[in-house]
C-alpha cells in the first residue's frame, strides 16, 4: 500500500455529510431570491464597519454622547462645507473617500472596537452588539445575554443553532502585519490587488475590487493605507459610482459599483455626507431601481478597553 | 416553486482519470446546467445535488465537518453568484468548484495544519473520531495516519493543495491544474515532491510495513 492509498483511506473514514444543512438552505434562499427578484446576501455581509472609521471627533465623543447627537453633529459639520454625493465621478469619489480615511485617527492593532446596530435579516433579527480588534485578530459577541470571545476573525454575525452557535471565520486577502508592505502608488496597488490569489475565477477587476473591499471591511487600518486602497479603486476597470444604495434601515449611501453580469455587482459603500467607508457587499442591481444593501447595519462604534466592555451609557441587552 | 437540493450521491461524480462529463450517459453536463441557470436559476440546484456530497467530504477531511458546512455553503453561493464567468468549454464544473473551495480553505490554513498536528501527536482524528467506534479503525488512525498527518502539516500549502485535490478531491492532474490556475506541469511537480515527503514520513515511521490494523 503506497502513500496515495493511505491518503485515500484517510478520506474514506470521513462521515457522510448531513442531509439538508446550512449549505442547502443558503443556496435555496439565493435561488428563490433570484427567482422572485429580491436581493440576497451571496456572501454573508459582515458587521463591523457601518459608521465608518473612528474619526478624532468621534473618538472624543466616545465618552458618552448618544449616537443621535454624534451623528447629527458630524453630519452638520460636513454639510456646511460638504459636497453632495450625487453626480460624483469615480475619481472624485475616490479622492473624497480617501481624504475621509486619511483624516481618521490611527488605531493600534490590538485596540478593541465596540459595534452596535441592527440586523433585520439576522437570526434572530434585531439589535446586536459585537467587539473586534482593529487587526481582526479577535472578536466577541453578545448572544442570549452572554459574551462569547474567540481568537480569530469573525465574518458576519454568529447564528444560534439549538444550544450552540455557528459563526464563519476566514482571513482577509492580506494579513494585517503585511499591510505596510503594500505598494503606496495607487496604480501599482491596483495591479497588486488584481494579482492576489482569491476565490473563484473572477476577472482581474473583480479580484482587485474584492480584495479592496475585503481589506476595508476586515480591518480598522492605518489611515494612510486605507486611503491608498480607496485611491487604487479608481484604477479598476469597469468601476462606476452609484448614489442609489439604501441599507435595511433606510439610510442612503453612495459608493463604487463593479457590475457582475446583468443583475449582480460588488459595492464599496460610503456615507454620502462624510464619505467614510461603511460596507462592502455583493449586491443585486436592477436597472433603474435602488440598490438594496442587506445584512447588519452598524449604528454606533466606540473604542473600548476589551471584549464585553460597553460605553458608559449602554447596557447589555 | 420547489427546488430539490438533496444531494444525489456522496461519492465522486467522476471516477479519477475519467474525462467524460459527470453523471450517467444522457445526463446534462455541468456546463449546460450552468448556462441554463442564467435564465432558470433553479437549474443550479442540480449542480448542488451532483457535487455537494463529495465536496463536503473533501472539505470535511481538510477542515472538519463544522467548517465544511460553512465552506460548502460559501462555495455554492460564490459559484451561483459568479456563474456568468463560468467557461462553457469546461463540461465538468468540479475543477471550478474545488478551486473556489481551495481558496476558501486557504483562509483556514492554520486551522488545517493545527488539525494535522493534533492527529499526528495524539492519533485521535478530529474529523472522524466522534464517528469511529471500531477499535480497528482507531488503531489504523493511530498507525498510518499519524505520520501522514505530520507530513501533511509540514508540506508547503501549494504542494498540499495539489496533492489533496487529486487524492481527496478525485480530480485529474489536468483538473487540479485548472482548479489552481497553474500549468499541469507545475501540478505534477508539486505532487511528486509532496508524495516523496509522504513516502519518507511513512518509511521513517516504519508503519507501512505492518498490515492494516496492527501497530509495532
Amino acid at each position: 500500500m503506497n502513500e496515495m492509498d493511505e491518503l485515500t483511506r484517510m478520506r474514506a473514514s470521513v462521515p457522510a455529510p448531513p442531509a439538508g444543512g446550512r449549505a442547502q438552505t443558503a443556496l435555496l434562499e439565493a435561488i428563490r431570491a433570484e427567482q422572485t427578484g429580491t436581493p440576497f446576501p451571496a456572501r454573508r455581509p459582515r458587521y463591523h464597519r457601518g459608521t465608518g472609521p473612528l474619526s478624532p471627533r468621534r473618538a472624543v465623543l466616545a465618552g458618552g454622547l448618544s449616537l443621535t447627537v454624534a451623528a447629527g453633529l458630524t453630519a452638520a459639520l460636513v454639510t456646511q462645507s460638504g459636497p453632495a454625493a450625487r453626480g460624483l465621478t469615480v475619481a472624485e469619489l475616490s479622492y473624497r473617500s480617501a481624504a475621509a480615511a486619511e483624516a481618521t485617527a490611527p488605531v493600534p492593532p490590538g485596540q478593541w472596537i465596540y459595534s452596535a446596530g441592527v440586523d433585520i435579516d439576522g437570526q434572530p433579527p434585531g439589535p446586536f452588539q459585537v467587539w473586534t480588534t482593529a487587526d481582526d485578530s479577535s472578536a466577541a459577541w453578545l448572544l442570549r445575554g452572554k459574551v462569547t470571545f474567540i481568537k480569530g476573525p469573525l465574518i458576519g454575525l454568529p447564528i444560534p443553532i439549538g444550544d450552540g452557535v455557528s459563526y464563519l471565520g476566514g482571513k482577509p486577502p492580506v494579513a494585517y502585519d503585511q499591510l505596510g508592505s503594500l505598494p503606496s502608488d495607487p496604480k501599482a496597488l491596483e495591479q497588486y490587488l488584481a494579482g492576489l490569489p482569491l476565490r473563484g475565477f473572477g476577472t482581474d477587476a473583480e479580484k482587485a475590487f474584492d480584495a479592496a473591499g475585503e481589506l476595508l471591511e476586515s480591518y480598522q487600518m492605518p489611515p494612510q493605507i486605507a486611503a491608498n486602497i480607496l485611491r487604487a479603486v479608481k484604477f479598476i476597470p469597469g468601476v462606476t459610482v452609484s448614489s442609489q444604495f439604501t441599507d435595511t434601515t433606510g439610510r442612503p449611501g453612495t459608493g463604487f459599483l463593479l457590475s457582475q453580469g446583468r443583475v449582480a455587482g460588488l459595492a464599496i459603500v460610503m456615507d454620502p455626507q462624510t464619505f467614510a467607508f461603511r460596507t462592502y457587499q455583493v449586491v443585486d442591481q436592477r436597472p433603474g431601481q435602488p440598490i438594496k444593501l442587506t445584512g447588519p447595519v452598524v449604528q454606533r462604534q466606540e473604542l473600548v478597553s476589551g471584549p464585553g466592555v460597553v460605553p458608559p451609557d449602554v447596557r447589555h441587552k | 416553486m420547489t427546488v430539490n437540493l438533496q444531494p444525489g450521491r456522496a461519492g465522486p461524480a467522476t471516477p479519477p482519470g475519467s474525462l467524460s462529463p459527470p453523471g450517467p450517459p444522457g445526463e446534462t453536463c455541468d456546463a449546460d446546467l450552468i448556462r441554463r441557470s442564467a435564465t432558470e436559476p433553479e437549474q443550479f440546484a442540480a449542480l448542488f445535488r451532483r457535487h455537494s456530497g463529495a465536496l463536503h467530504r473533501y472539505v470535511a477531511r481538510r477542515l472538519g465537518p463544522d467548517a465544511a458546512e460553512d465552506i460548502v455553503a460559501e462555495v455554492f453561493l460564490t459559484a451561483f453568484r459568479q456563474r456568468h464567468t463560468y467557461q462553457p468549454s469546461q463540461p465538468d464544473a468540479r475543477p471550478w468548484l474545488y478551486g473556489i473551495a481551495t481558496n476558501l480553505i486557504g483562509r483556514h490554513r492554520r486551522a488545517e495544519v493545527r488539525m494535522y498536528r493534533a492527529l499526528a501527536r495524539t492519533g485521535a482524528d478530529p474529523v472522524t473520531e466522534p464517528f469511529t467506534d471500531e477499535v480497528e479503525a482507531r488503531v489504523t488512525a493511530a498507525g498510518t495516519a499519524r505520520p501522514l498527518a505530520a507530513a501533511l502539516a509540514r508540506l508547503p500549502a501549494a504542494h498540499r493543495n495539489a496533492l489533496l485535490l487529486v487524492a481527496w478531491g478525485d480530480l485529474t492532474y489536468e483538473q487540479a491544474a485548472t482548479s489552481l490556475g497553474v500549468p499541469v506541469g507545475t501540478v505534477r511537480s508539486r505532487i511528486s515532491r509532496a508524495r516523496a515527503r509522504l513516502r519518507q514520513a511513512l518509511a521513517e515511521s516504519d508503519i507501512s510495513h505492518y498490515p492494516q490494523g496492527e501497530t509495532p
